[in-house]
């Protein structure tokens, strides 16, 4: 009974100190963008594909495993880096079928972050890795196949704070 | 352009708090023949006594930073310091009180180095009940993320919060009397001051997270 | 009676450890204040409370990969005390949590901070210099589900991880057309949370 009055009356203490909690601070933005690689006919990956900048295209085929004849950009993401929690991307909005988890662990000197990475799939985690990531620089995941292709993910820092 | 390349075996992710090298037998040998193998050189032995306190550790750097990151990078740098010091430890002294102390020199250095207790050293001489107001922030406000134990209990996240509210002496003085279990003496060893001092702090403290709860009850 | 002694017969009731003597004098002040006892039962609350909900040992993310990451600082720690003893404890050092990964991420690491560290003599003791040592705990580790993925990190010239290249995923369905939302409901809780508190 004790309990419940202290969980009862506890409320308005969380209010307050939730709304000054520092983890969730903006720190930065993470860009996480999405494409289909094939060797194959380009129009598989439906109408709803955009095509992909050319400064992009030569980025992947300078990465031999990464290199295919053509690439479209099925979607992005754009989501905050909270100082203190993990946060998703979701890059194929409205599905849900990739989802990507993110999360600080340390800084490393201006524009640089070593942040934790997980990779979703069909609502399970694939696989997770623990990167330094350089703002401005992507790092690309290549994933599973579908339609003849693959899909190629690309996680890049778009703001930091200092 | 020249890329490096390697690759990883296979590998399998382990869910949180299990460790594939911590066999049964671990569990049976005492901290203390750990201890004597590590100073003897075995680093493997040292692996093991670090996966069986790794979350005691862990659990005190968070409770008193409240940031996940650096209580990953603290809680490495307090074991560490314990393997350097190893040589020097006494097989009279108790192990867990020793790593405790070693863990509150490693978070006192980086609050220092952070300037983060703006406050500075409390002297608890000074302290008396009038500056115990409710709701009263006697600490600057730190990083907090809730722990993955508590993510689902709302009670455990207003306690943390709490908890935030009283400055760093208090804080650590609650968190290794009501959380770790040490005794009043322990407890003095590891913060390096008087019993009093311990007896004054814990009283406060309680006082101090008493008052934040009843006000909040007294309110509804 | 002083302040002090009070205080600490306060700390110890809650707590459970007067003796017969200290249990009198609190009966006096009970006696003398008949609130001092409500609310010394609400500090044991507390005390209950903080027992129940702060965790005593809580395992750091990726325990393996925190011990991993451990050890091979406590590998340089001894090298850098041993230089002569080096090459052998150097690779008597494959006992990590996940030996495979841990034994190839280090022999790998080697090889970048050889790459990175172009002005050492390509000998075992360059692992020691800072440069080199910084530079291998930029290497990500890889971890799976299951057992059927493998994993190769690619790094440009300049050490800087540009791919991770992750092959054994279960092929998306052809059928899956991403611009319609999903139907299933059974999201990670997680994903759940992190949305809560986005929208809070």
């Amino acid at each position: 009974m004790k309990f419940l009055v202290l969980i009862s009356a506890s409320a308005l203490l969380i209010a307050d100190l939730f709304a000054q909690d520092p983890g969730m601070e903006p720190i930065g933005s993470l860009g996480v963008e999405l494409f289909y690689a094939t060797n194959d006919d380009v129009k598989l990956a439906g109408d709803q594909a955009q095509e992909v900048a050319k400064d992009q295209v030569k980025a992947l085929k300078a990465i031999k495993e990464l290199s295919f004849s053509h690439y479209r950009r099925l979607g992005g993401d754009r989501p905050t880096i909270l100082r203190g929690y993990e946060s998703w991307a979701t890059p194929l909005k409205p599905s849900k079928e990739i989802l990507v988890s993110f999360q600080p662990i340390k800084r490393e000197g201006p524009g640089k972050m070593q942040m934790v990475l997980e990779y979703w799939q069909s609502k399970r985690k694939v696989f997770s890795t623990n990167p330094f990531l350089t703002k401005g620089k992507s790092l690309y995941l290549l994933g599973p196949e579908w339609r003849k292709g693959r899909l190629i993910l690309a996680v890049k820092i778009l703001n930091l704070k200092d | 352009m020249n890329f490096l390349r390697w690759t990883t075996s296979k590998s399998v992710m382990a869910p949180i708090g299990a460790s594939p090298d911590a066999g049964s037998s671990d569990q049976e040998i005492p901290d203390l023949e750990l201890i004597k193998a590590c100073q003897g050189g075995d680093s493997r032995a040292f692996e093991s006594l670090v996966t069986r306190h790794r979350g005691k550790v862990y659990a005190m750097v968070q409770n008193m930073i409240k940031n996940e990151a650096d209580a990953w990078d603290l809680s490495q740098e307090v074991f560490l310091k314990v393997w350097k010091a190893l040589p020097k430890f006494e097989a009279r002294a108790k192990f867990s009180t020793w790593l405790y102390r070693i863990t509150h020199n490693v978070v006192y250095d980086w609050l220092r180095k952070r300037k983060i207790d703006g406050a500075g050293e409390l002297d608890d001489g000074v302290l008396n009940q009038s500056d115990i107001a409710a709701g009263a922030r006697t600490s600057p406000a730190y990083q907090a993320r809730p722990d993955e134990a508590l993510q689902n209990s709302e009670l455990g996240s207003k306690i943390n919060r709490a908890l935030a509210t009283l400055n760093t002496e208090h804080r650590e003085t609650i968190v290794l009397r009501e959380v770790q279990g040490l005794d009043y003496k322990e407890i003095a060893k590891v913060m390096e001051c008087s019993l009093g001092t311990v007896m004054s702090r814990l009283y406060y403290a309680r006082k101090k997270l008493q008052s934040l709860l009843s006000d909040e009850k007294g309110t509804n | 009676m002083k302040k002090e002694q009070t205080e600490e017969l306060f700390v110890k009731w809650v707590d459970g450890r007067l003796n017969n003597e200290e249990q009198s004098q609190l009966d006096e002040l009970f006696a003398a204040d008949p609130e001092l006892e409500a609310e010394l039962t609400g500090a044991k609350e507390v005390t209950a409370v903080l027992q129940s909900e702060i965790p005593k040992s809580v395992e750091p993310p990726y325990p393996d990969f925190f011990n991993s990451q451990l050890m091979r600082k406590v590998d340089l720690e001894i090298a850098a005390q041993r230089p002569a003893e080096k090459a052998a404890r150097w690779w008597e050092s494959l006992r990590w949590a996940w030996a495979p990964v841990g034994a190839l991420a280090l022999v790998l690491a080697f090889f970048a901070g050889q790459r990175m560290s172009p002005q050492g003599n390509g000998g075992l003791a360059d692992r020691g210099t800072a440069d080199s040592s910084e530079k291998s705990e930029e290497l990500p580790n890889v971890y799976f589900a299951e057992k059927s993925l493998t994993a190769e990190v690619i790094a440009d010239a300049d050490g800087n991880v540009s791919a991770i290249v992750v092959e054994g995923i279960t092929a998306i369905s052809d059928d899956i057309d991403f611009a319609r939302a999903d139907r299933t409901t059974s999201l990670p809780a997680r994903y759940l949370q992190s949305e809560e508190r986005r929208l809070q």
